[in-house]
């Protein structure tokens, strides 16, 4: 198992597009992975739990993988998201 | 038996007309009855379900590929999301599960998933992502239509005349429905839809509002006559004298309003003024028929709905070649205005807060001013596209001396950012009261102002004026208004200000007489009364027009309208 804490940066945080950006990323591997808000866990390959999560900008959330490829997917999730997504920053 | 029909409603006007036509009755919520299944129809339901959602996916693409088309790639990409919740497995394994336990019609597990879905997102507290409530609206209504075996909201109609009956009804909604051959539009709610008004205006389509439960008693193909020329009346199911008396006012009203005069071609009044005249338009879709009227002048172009009809923020480039067209359909001058978006007139991907007195909140350029990011890339694209012909910009609902100042700097750094070959004037509309008394400092600004009369009346009286209970004030032609325009134009006049006019009434005979005597300069309205005003102009004297009114205004008449029509019979007042 791998784990990451990460920063949401982009201006509105996971709204549909940047969520639909991660999510079709985390679809791509074949392990588990759970992204994780304070006590909330969502399946970081659905869409719904990914926009249930309410990230916003400044919020901190942990990206957990289990499975064959997860060094190759905390690592692809956690550039997506300090990439901000293509958008502009929240600052 | 004594049957309830033919039923008549009185509503209020929201555009000026007449039609005849079937009803056609839209529900926003779809209305979805559970019931049980038996165990051997569960694979039936499973393949129902899935079909709807192989038919929901093509529905998808194909609006992903629209928009794709028109505003690009990251305007595209919302509908990736919307793909993705379609697939989602809290949404599709879930409703499987339920049905193979439940066994009732997969509809109500799917309205039933869906409203949990959507009231969970509405709990969210981050704003931004409440908002995908929509999304997620959208997405199941699409899924529910094709269970339910119901085509889009504009496809279900087909090619016969129709008005449009619902409760409410999204800007949006309309212009899906303009597609077709809509006749008139009545809904029960009069309330925050205002846009939808100056939208149906805009398509020329007669509305009547605040008809309380009509599109519950109509039913889709009951015969429906809208008459909203002076007051709202909506007549379900009229009988064979009404129809024929309406057939035959149709008939007249469609002589009358197709002028045989090119617009281009000059009016004069008697004593020899030319009123010079221009139309409000809203979308682009108006050009051809303002080319094919002749028009030159556009008075004012409303630029919201370019956002308001975007599923993201429109892109610079996007905004600059609709102004360009926009400019140049309009030889002799167009003016555009920056938007004017707010609580009231949502768009999707903006937030706003909940206001308790939206069209007084944080709207138009309250909200242009701080959101620089959307206001900016407009005014360059406005200052652009005003290289292509003859163009002012205008800014509206400025109240107060600041906002000039900060209007002032944002103008100045947009020219410097485009540097273009010549600098475009730019003004405001005046919409709020306060405006009329610091025409002194507006002054210092720029000398044009435009007055945007359906704000300024409402503000004026403190009177909504989507509020049906209200009707009774919505008559401009009272005293304290004319004398507060009288003050309006007389001051700014004193500074050298040029007046102009965008709000409905100038499209109104009476009123329009009137403003002209006020000494108005420019007059813009809805292109389908610029007949109705062109016919009148050869008939006014203003010479004559000019002592009338201010004496009527010092007495403080009641009835305005009735003092024109004895003073000046030969003028006509009653075609609206």
């Amino acid at each position: 198992m791998k784990r990451k804490e990460v920063e949401i940066q982009n201006k509105y945080g996971l709204h549909a597009r940047p969520a639909s950006l991660l999510v079709k990323m985390a679809s791509s591997f074949e392990c588990n992975i759970q992204l994780v808000k304070e006590d909330l866990e969502v399946n970081a390959k659905s869409i719904l739990g990914v926009m249930m999560l309410a990230a916003g900008p400044g919020n901190k959330i942990t990206i957990v993988a289990d499975g064959a490829d997860e060094e190759q997917a905390v690592d692809s999730m956690a550039a997506l998201i300090e990439s901000r997504f293509g958008e502009e920053s929240a600052k | 038996m004594t049957s309830a029909f033919p039923l008549k409603l009185n509503g209020v006007v929201g555009v000026k007309g007449i039609s005849l036509a079937r009803s056609y009755v839209y529900r926003r919520r779809l209305e979805v009855v559970k019931k049980s299944i038996d165990p051997e129809a569960f694979d039936m339901e499973l393949e129902r379900l899935n079909a709807a959602i192989e038919l929901t996916k093509l529905d998808i693409q194909n609006t992903q590929k629209e928009a794709l088309a028109k505003h690009g790639s990251k305007y595209a990409a919302i509908f990736d999301a919307h793909l993705l919740m379609l697939s989602d497995s809290q949404f599709g394994s879930k409703i499987v599960t339920r049905l193979k336990k439940e066994l009732v019609n997969v509809e109500s597990i799917v309205y039933e998933t869906i409203n949990l879905l959507v009231s969970q997102f509405m709990q969210i507290e981050d704003e931004y992502i409440r908002e995908r409530a929509i999304d997620m609206q959208d997405v199941g209504d699409r899924l529910l239509r094709h269970l339910l075996g119901l085509e889009g909201p504009a496809k279900e109609i087909g090619n016969e005349p129709f008005v449009l009956l619902s409760d409410e009804i999204t800007p949006s909604e309309l212009l899906d429905f303009s597609k077709g051959p809509i006749k008139g539009v009545c809904l029960d709610s009069g309330g925050a839809t205002s846009h939808v008004a100056i939208l149906a205006g805009a398509l020329e389509i007669p509305a009547v509002f605040g008809l309380v439960n009509l599109s519950r008693v109509a039913r889709t193909g009951d015969v429906i006559l809208v008459d909203s020329r002076n007051k709202g009346i909506v007549i379900l199911s009229p009988d064979e004298k009404m129809i024929s008396e309406a057939v035959e006012t149709i008939k007249v009203s469609k002589d009358s309003s197709v002028s045989t005069i090119s617009a281009a071609e000059v009016v004069t009044t008697l004593d020899g003024i030319v009123p010079c005249l221009g139309v409000n338009i809203a979308r682009i879709e108006e050009l051809p028929l303002i080319q094919k009227k002749g028009i030159q002048r556009i008075g004012l172009f409303r630029s919201e709905f370019l956002f308001m009809e975007s599923i993201d923020l429109p892109s610079e480039e996007f905004q600059e070649g609709i102004y360009s067209q926009v400019v140049q359909a309009a030889p002799e001058s167009a003016v555009l205005r920056t938007i004017d978006i707010g609580s009231d007139k949502p768009v999707k991907y903006l937030t706003f807060p909940k206001e308790a007195n939206p069209s007084m909140g944080f709207r138009s350029i309250r909200f242009s001013l701080s959101r620089p990011d959307v206001l900016l890339p407009q005014l360059r694209a406005m200052i652009r596209a005003s290289q292509k012909g003859n163009s002012k910009i205008i800014f509206p609902m400025v109240s107060m001396a600041h906002e000039l100042e900060t209007i002032k700097s944002i103008w100045e750094l947009a020219l410097d950012q485009v540097s273009p070959s010549k600098a475009p004037e730019w003004g405001i509309m005046l919409e709020v009261p306060s405006g009329v008394f610091m025409m002194d400092v507006i002054s210092k600004f720029t000398r044009y102002i435009s007055l945007g009369t359906n704000d300024l009346f409402q503000f004026t009286f403190g009177a909504d004026r989507s509020n049906e209970r209200l009707s009774e004030f919505f008559d401009p032609l009272t005293f304290p208004f004319l004398r507060m325009l009288k003050m309006g134009v007389e001051n700014a006049h004193a500074e050298g200000i040029t007046v102009g006019i965008c709000g409905e009434m100038a499209a109104d005979p009476a009123s329009f007489s009137i403003l002209l005597g006020l000494g108005v300069d420019e007059f813009s309205m809805r292109p389908s009364s610029l007949g109705i005003i062109r016919n009148l102009i050869p008939q006014i004297n203003v010479g004559e027009l000019r002592p009338a009114i201010k004496e009527i205004l010092k007495n403080g008449e009641r009835n305005i309208r009735k003092c024109l029509e004895s003073l000046f019979p030969q003028i006509v007042y009653q075609n609206q």
